[in-house]
C-alpha cells in the first residue's frame, strides 16, 4: 500500500485501517495495517533499513489522522499532540521487534499512544503547578443567529470549556473516554487496549460521561 | 410500568449503549420503543455526545489537514532514520581519556586547595603571633610610660607625689641611667622659644 493510498484510506473513517482486512493461511483475520508491520519487522530482522523506513511511512499514514485525533482529544493542545503522535511512532519502530504478529498492531499502537500521552499530560501538570490558571468562561445566553461571529465565539467558548472539563478527568477516566468518543472505538475493545476488564471501562466511561454532562448539555444547547 | 415489562434502564446502560449498540438485548430496544420518557432521555445523551465528538473531531482535522499531516510523516521518518533519534548525548568522560573538562576541574580542585592552605596557615600563624603578644605583655616588666599610664589612670591626685618618686628612683637605677644623657637633651616646655 502507498502512502497517498493509505492516507486516502486513513481519511475515511476513523478505524478504516483495521477494517481491510484478509483471511490469512490459518483462518485468522488479519488487518492491513497488521500485515504492514509484520513486512516492517521482517525487514528490520533482515537488515534492509531503507525499506523498512518506507514501509514505515506507509503505516504511519493509516494510523496519524486517528492518531492525532486521539492525541488532541486527550491533550487539548496541538503541539503536544503532534508531538506525542511522533513520539508514538518513533517508538514503535523502535520496538517493532518485539511486536506480536497474533495480535491487531491498532491495539498495540492505540497502547503506546494512549501511555505517551498519560505521560505527557503528567509532565505538563508538573509544569502548570507553576502557572496561574486562566479565568474559566462563563455560560452565556444563546440567542444567536447561526455562523454569526458571537455564534462562532461562543461554540470556541463551550469547545474550551469541554476541553478544560474532559482534562480534569482522571488519567484512566479520560483515557477511556478519548478511545470511546474521539478514537471510535467499543467498551470491549478499550479494555483490550488498555488491558482493562470490559466491566472496569463501562465504569470509568459512565463516570466521564457522568462528570460531563453538565458541559455536554450546554454543548448540546449551543450546536 | 407493565407487568413484564423492563424496568426504566439507567443511564449508565444509556451510555453502553451509545458507544456499543450490541449490548442492547431486545427487551431493552422494546422498552426504549414504547417507553418516550426513556427514549428522549436516550435522544438527549446521544445528541450531546454526538455534537462533542462532531465538534472535538472537526477541531482536529482543522489543524492536522494533510499538508501537516505530510510533514509530521516526514518528522518521523527522519526521525527513525537518524542514528538515535531525538536523544541528545553529552560528551562521555572515561577514566581512561582525561578531557580537558576534567583537567580543568582537576587543576581547580588543586587551586582551591592550596588557597584554603595558605588561609589556615596564615590564620594560624596570625592566631599565634597575637598570643605571643599577649603573652609578652603579661610577663613583661612595667615600664616608665605604662607606669605612668597605670598611675594615672589608678590613683588619686593624693597619691601623685609617691609616683613621680618612684619614676624619679627608676631613673636613678643603674639600669637606666644610660638614658639621663638622652634626657638632658630632651627640650623642656619651659624652654621652648615662642614666635
Amino acid at each position: 500500500m502507498s502512502a497517498s493510498e493509505a492516507a486516502l484510506l486513513s481519511s475515511t473513517d476513523v478505524i478504516s485501517a483495521p477494517d481491510v482486512a484478509r483471511t490469512d493461511l490459518r483462518g485468522r483475520v488479519e488487518s492491513a495495517d497488521s500485515r504492514i508491520a509484520r513486512d516492517i519487522k521482517s525487514l528490520v530482522a533482515a537488515g534492509e533499513m531503507a525499506a523498512a523506513h518506507d514501509r514505515f511511512v506507509d503505516l504511519v499514514a493509516v494510523h496519524q489522522r486517528r492518531a492525532c485525533r486521539i492525541a488532541m482529544a486527550y491533550l487539548g493542545n496541538p503541539a503536544d499532540a503532534d508531538e506525542v503522535v511522533q513520539d508514538a511512532f518513533v517508538r514503535v519502530f523502535q520496538h517493532i521487534a518485539t511486536y506480536r504478529e497474533d495480535l491487531p498492531f491498532d491495539q498495540w499502537f492505540t497502547r503506546i499512544l494512549i501511555n505517551r500521552c498519560i505521560d505527557r499530560q503528567r509532565a505538563r501538570a508538573r509544569r502548570d503547578l507553576r502557572l496561574v490558571p486562566l479565568t474559566e468562561a462563563a455560560p452565556q445566553t444563546l440567542g444567536h443567529s447561526l455562523d454569526s461571529p458571537e455564534r462562532r465565539v461562543l461554540v470556541r467558548q463551550w469547545r474550551e470549556a469541554i476541553r478544560r472539563a474532559v482534562s480534569k478527568l482522571p488519567n484512566r477516566q479520560r483515557a477511556v473516554f478519548t478511545l470511546c468518543q474521539y478514537g471510535g472505538r467499543t467498551p470491549a475493545e478499550v479494555a483490550t487496549v488498555l488491558g482493562m476488564r470490559e466491566a472496569t471501562v463501562r465504569v470509568h466511561l459512565f463516570r466521564a460521561v457522568h462528570r460531563l454532562r453538565s458541559t455536554l448539555e450546554v454543548w448540546r444547547e449551543a450546536r | 410500568m407493565r407487568p413484564g415489562e423492563l424496568p426504566h434502564p439507567t443511564d449508565e446502560q444509556l451510555i453502553a449503549w451509545y458507544y456499543d449498540a450490541t449490548t442492547a438485548n431486545d427487551e431493552l430496544e422494546l422498552h426504549l420503543f414504547r417507553c418516550r420518557p426513556c427514549a428522549s432521555r436516550r435522544q438527549e445523551l446521544a445528541t450531546a455526545l454526538d455534537a462533542d465528538h462532531d465538534r472535538t473531531l472537526a477541531a482536529a482535522d482543522r489543524y492536522f489537514g494533510e499538508a501537516r499531516l505530510a510533514r509530521q510523516r516526514e518528522a518521523v521518518r527522519d526521525r527513525i532514520a537518524a542514528p538515535h533519534g531525538r536523544v541528545l548525548r553529552f560528551r562521555e568522560i572515561s577514566p581512561a581519556a582525561p578531557t580537558v573538562l576534567r583537567a580543568v576541574r582537576r587543576s581547580g580542585r588543586w587551586t582551591a586547595s592550596a588557597a584554603a592552605a595558605v588561609l589556615m596557615l596564615s590564620v594560624g600563624a596570625g592566631t599565634g603571633w597575637w598570643l605571643d603578644g599577649r603573652a609578652r605583655a603579661r610577663m613583661a616588666p612595667p615600664t616608665l610610660e605604662s607606669a605612668a599610664s597605670f598611675a594615672s589612670a589608678t590613683l588619686g591626685h593624693e597619691h601623685q607625689d609617691a609616683v613621680l618618686s618612684a619614676i624619679d628612683t627608676a631613673v636613678d637605677r643603674p639600669q637606666t641611667a644610660e638614658l639621663i644623657a638622652l634626657d638632658a637633651l630632651t627640650p623642656r616646655a619651659g624652654e621652648q622659644l615662642v614666635p
